[in-house]
């Protein structure tokens, strides 16, 4: 790593540090946008969560320490099962490992913060009202009792009250955090990894973020789309779910674990980064980086694959059910390949036993057991005899607490001198682990004798005669050692709070980029881009290359620099040459406002207050707008400052250079993985309807519908013409296509909205009608969403038709991409509601 | 000394960038293909009670499921086949042992390409088990 030479303009230095420095007070909390105190407060907050429902699990462990036990009442009971699943796994496990992620990324590549900023911002906060609706639950006395994964038709509204509404709008805002969060972090590791850092040097806990990231698009997407049919079903009586009117309840199982076999392995992944990072570290080497890439990928890919074995008590076909066996058992060889690289990396080392890699060594233990039993009950036959006993709560807790929890106290032991600025205690540490590993394997190993006696799940007691006593006393004895455990962490933290912040750099002798900068992080990060040699720069003595000329310049140009506005480098995707400055917003109340919109129309929704909804929605709709739209005062400074120029390197790039486009494509990933989601729920539930269009309604009608998506076809067709008049400098061109596709996607929409009226039949008849209207208003919704951006460009380019290869080329390649999708789309939707009734 | 950013430019430019693509995720895409169709004519077939009828003894669903499979693991075996010539043309480039981006991501495309294809082979197994079942 390099860092040029000779003292810099002091005035110049601190002109730099007040441009990255956040505001005080309540307006550094509401307009913040720096990665650091956000994802800080992700990782406080939902560790906090984590705290609470462990104190839950305490609870159900006291009422099941003995027989035919009355501490706790069933209907409490319910409720404290559901909520502690639902906490750990939709409240800590993700949001705490995307803060880490949020974290860490930025320094670990070399940039001086996340791609969107702001979206992060937005991702917290939504996150942080999800929490609160979740939560609030039991303020209100009304605690969902559902179960973690709310299973139709108990969730219904027939079978469940309120305290279902809290769980499915508190996830929804949850989820769609998590989504912003998501694509943040893979376009962040993509598209601002330092000069140098080519994929081949990217560190391990980046590749497992970058997939989890990829995995959070389509799996969480999918998992939202199913809370949103559930919500509509028990708000205004649609029958997705409803087995009388012709839905399914299966239906609500396939698409909540095709979101939650993958989310196992959203949580496990960057914690195997960590445990990567660390071994790596005390060991001085990780052996087999690529086989580890190609692990990543694997567990990617098949993780969703995986879904139906947990459903194999269902009754569905053998021979489908034997394809997710046989992948349920292939997966495992993602996560031996991990292991073994951990492994061969420690082996023939003498690394010092501190406290991060005592956890690693926890980890690997607990989590190779985990993956054990993972394998036998991948087997039909064996799942069929233990499922829904104790067996399989013994198994996903240690796949889970092994397999996620012990690498998270790993990496807080690591990095928390990059959090705070403070070690902590190695007696502490060594206590705190020891609790824990014990504890834990108290709490849980007896449950998988339990569960082949024949303990069910979710029962609030069981009989004397079941001769379980001894075992389930073991069990509670073990989860309050446990929790003296993470107790001892606890102490641990906040007695090291009461230390001066004066850790070094590099406390561990660590090779990654963010143990180069101060502890804390320093809110820009690095006052000078870094370049990468090697896959471990601060290893390397000797590069065996010269650095680049762009790298070279580049870091000069930013070195302290821009002093007025924000700005890291962006890099290809494949090989990290410098491509474009790229530009960073500053605070702004604008992602605070538009998640108040979102809790506001879930308040609306909760409450049967409808009205809160449309304002909700205006709320949202405008700060987005707003945040969206480019600022001149900001395109004004970016022409004139003289950084670009100096680093040689342009503001604004087009294609797939651009971080635009890549966070584009996650946009479409998410709308795309929504609308496929509609269209399975279609086509499942055609197949078990005998009659289709049920219950003997009429079949959609082709013409006007048809001629509505001709008109849709056209509008792409004319906004082609536009982009090409844009292109070639013709105004008449670019004018007439762009007016013509915005008047023809509005005759679309008043055609297609027409259509929605007139059929004879409501959404509450039954499954069909609710499909039929759910999907045809979503496309409404996209079209017009997609109207706004066609409108955008139109107001756009009445000041900047002149501007080829800048912004307003980088607005409509966007505008291109985005309403390509939206006729496609239109068109896909057309070939399931309308032409396959009359196909299949 | 060579220039890093010009070697990495150099061997993405021999074999491009698609080709790369490809390498690395043909496999997994040719995965997630079969999965998809493999599992949707299953369950269609298995649910709708068509598909049934026999051809030599096996039923047509069996076919088609053996015949989607042949495809996905041709599909995975050619773009293993794209990664190896990835690397055949990049090792001359690769003298110095400096490592690019482009020579990480062929040889990885190797690994995957064998081991998707496998995935895919053993997860066709069941079929064999359900050739005449109805």
């Amino acid at each position: 790593m390099t860092s040029p030479p000779g003292g810099h303009d002091s005035q110049k230095v601190s002109q730099f540090e007040r441009t990255w420095s956040s505001p005080s007070g309540i307006a550094g909390l509401l307009s913040a946008v720096n990665y650091q105190p956000l994802a800080k407060r992700y990782m406080v907050i939902s560790f906090a969560f984590m705290i609470l429902s462990g104190i839950m699990a305490l609870l159900i462990r006291v009422q099941l320490a003995v027989s035919e036990n009355d501490f706790l009442g069933p209907e409490v009971y319910n409720q404290l099962f559901t909520m502690h699943g639902s906490v750990m796994l939709y409240v800590f496990a993700v949001p705490f490992l995307e803060g880490l992620s949020l974290y860490l990324i930025p320094p670990m590549i070399g940039s001086r913060d996340v791609a969107f900023p702001r979206l992060t911002a937005f991702s917290f906060w939504t996150y942080f009202f999800g929490s609160l609706v979740f939560i609030s639950s039991f303020a209100f006395g009304t605690a969902p009792d559902a179960g973690w994964f709310a299973y139709t038709p108990l969730s219904t509204a027939r079978y469940s009250g309120i305290s279902l509404d809290f769980w499915v709008l508190g996830l929804g805002l949850i989820e769609i955090g998590g989504i912003a969060a998501g694509a943040e972090i893979v376009v962040t590791v993509l598209k601002l990894r330092a000069p140098g850092m080519a994929l081949d040097r990217m560190p391990i806990f980046a590749w497992a973020v970058l997939a989890a990231g990829i995995m959070i698009l389509f799996a969480f997407t999918t998992l939202l789309t199913a809370t949103l049919l559930l919500e509509l079903d028990r708000s205004i009586n649609t029958r997705f779910f409803d087995a009388e009117r012709g839905g399914s309840s299966l239906l609500w199982q396939h698409l909540f674990w095709f979101f939650g076999h993958p989310e196992v392995y959203i949580i496990f992944l960057p914690a195997a980064g960590i445990v990567s990072m660390v071994v790596g570290t005390f060991a001085r080497r990780i052996v087999a980086y690529r086989l580890i890439v190609v692990a990543i990928v694997l567990m990617a890919f098949v993780s969703f694959g995986l879904w139906v074995h947990h459903m194999y008590t269902t009754g569905l076909p053998e021979l489908s059910m034997y394809f997710f066996a046989a992948a349920s058992l292939m997966v495992s060889i993602a996560s031996g390949m991990q292991v073994f690289a951990w492994i061969g990396s420690l082996w023939g080392r003498r690394p010092q036993l501190t406290t991060p890699l005592l956890y690693v060594l926890g980890f690997l233990f607990i989590f190779v057991l985990g993956g054990m039993t993972g394998v036998m009950v991948a087997l039909v036959p064996f799942d069929l005899q233990v499922h829904d006993t104790y067996f399989v709560v013994a198994h996903f807790h240690y796949v889970l607490i092994g397999g996620a929890v012990f690498p998270i106290m790993a990496g807080l032991y690591y990095w928390m001198p990059k959090f705070t600025g403070r070690m902590l205690s190695r007696r502490l540490g060594t206590w705190s682990f020891w609790l824990s590993f014990i504890g834990f394997n108290l709490t849980f190993f007896p449950m998988h004798v339990m569960g082949f006696f024949g303990l069910p799940r979710r029962v609030y007691t069981y009989p004397k005669e079941l001769g379980l006593d001894e075992y389930n006393l073991i069990s509670t004895a073990g989860a309050f050692i446990l929790a003296g455990g993470f107790g001892a962490f606890a102490i641990d933290f906040l007695l090291s709070l009461r230390r001066p912040a004066d850790a070094p750099n590099d406390p561990w002798g660590g090779d990654t980029l963010e143990w180069s900068i101060g502890s804390p992080t320093p809110s820009y990060t690095f006052d000078t881009p870094p370049i990468v040699r090697g896959r471990h720069p601060l290893w390397i003595t000797d590069a065996k290359a010269a650095d680049g000329e762009a790298s070279v310049r580049a870091q000069a140009a930013l070195t302290f620099a821009p002093s007025n506005w924000r700005a890291t480098l962006s890099t290809d995707v494949l090989t990290g040459e410098p491509q474009a400055i790229q530009f960073l917003p500053g605070p702004s109340y604008l992602p605070f406002i538009a998640a108040v919109g979102l809790l506001v129309a879930s308040i609306g929704i909760l409450l049967k207050a409808y009205l809160l909804l449309p304002v909700g929605v205006v709320i949202t709709a405008g700060a987005l707008l707003r945040w969206l739209w480019p600022s001149e005062k900001v395109i004004r400074m970016l022409r004139e400052s003289p950084v670009p120029g100096e680093a040689g390197l342009p503001v604004f790039l087009t294609g797939y250079r651009s971080t635009g486009w890549w966070g584009l494509l996650c946009l479409i990933t998410v709308l795309g993985t929504f609308f496929a989601a509609l269209f399975y729920a279609y086509f499942y539930i055609r197949l078990f309807s005998e009659q289709w269009p049920q219950d003997g309604l009429p079949r959609p009608d082709l013409l006007w519908p048809g001629f509505a998506i001709l008109l849709l076809i056209a509008s792409g067709g004319a906004f082609w013409a536009s982009s090409k008049g844009h292109r070639d400098a013709h105004r008449g061109l670019f004018y007439g296509g762009l007016i013509g596709a915005v008047l023809l996607a509005v005759l679309f929409l008043g055609l297609h909205g027409f259509g929605l009226t007139q059929p004879t039949f409501g959404p509450q008849t039954n499954a069909y009608a609710s499909l039929y209207y759910v999907i045809g208003g979503s496309l409404g919704l996209l079209v017009a969403t997609g109207l706004v951006v066609l409108a955008a460009a139109l107001v756009r380019s009445r000041r900047d038709f002149e501007d080829r290869g800048g912004f307003m080329t980088l607005q409509m390649q966007l505008t291109s991409y985005f309403w390509n999708f939206v006729v496609i789309t239109g068109v896909v939707t057309f070939a399931v509601v309308n032409l396959s009734p009359y196909v299949i | 000394m060579r220039n890093h950013e010009i070697l990495e430019a150099k061997a993405a430019g021999a074999v491009g960038r698609l080709a790369l693509g490809v390498a690395l995720l043909g496999a997994p895409l040719a995965w997630t293909i079969h999965f998809l169709l493999s599992w949707g004519i299953a369950e269609w077939s298995g649910l709708s009670g068509t598909l049934t009828n026999t051809i030599l003894g096996v039923t047509s669903r069996a076919w088609l499921l053996i015949g989607v499979s042949i495809v996905a693991v041709a599909i995975g075996l050619a773009s293993t086949f794209i990664a190896h010539w990835c690397v055949r043309r990049l090792k001359p480039l690769e003298a110095d042992a400096t490592g690019t981006a482009a020579w990480f991501v062929a040889r990885t495309g190797v690994v995957n390409g064998y081991l998707f294809t496998f995935v895919v082979a053993v997860e066709s197994l069941p079929i064999f088990y359900y050739l005449r079942d109805a």
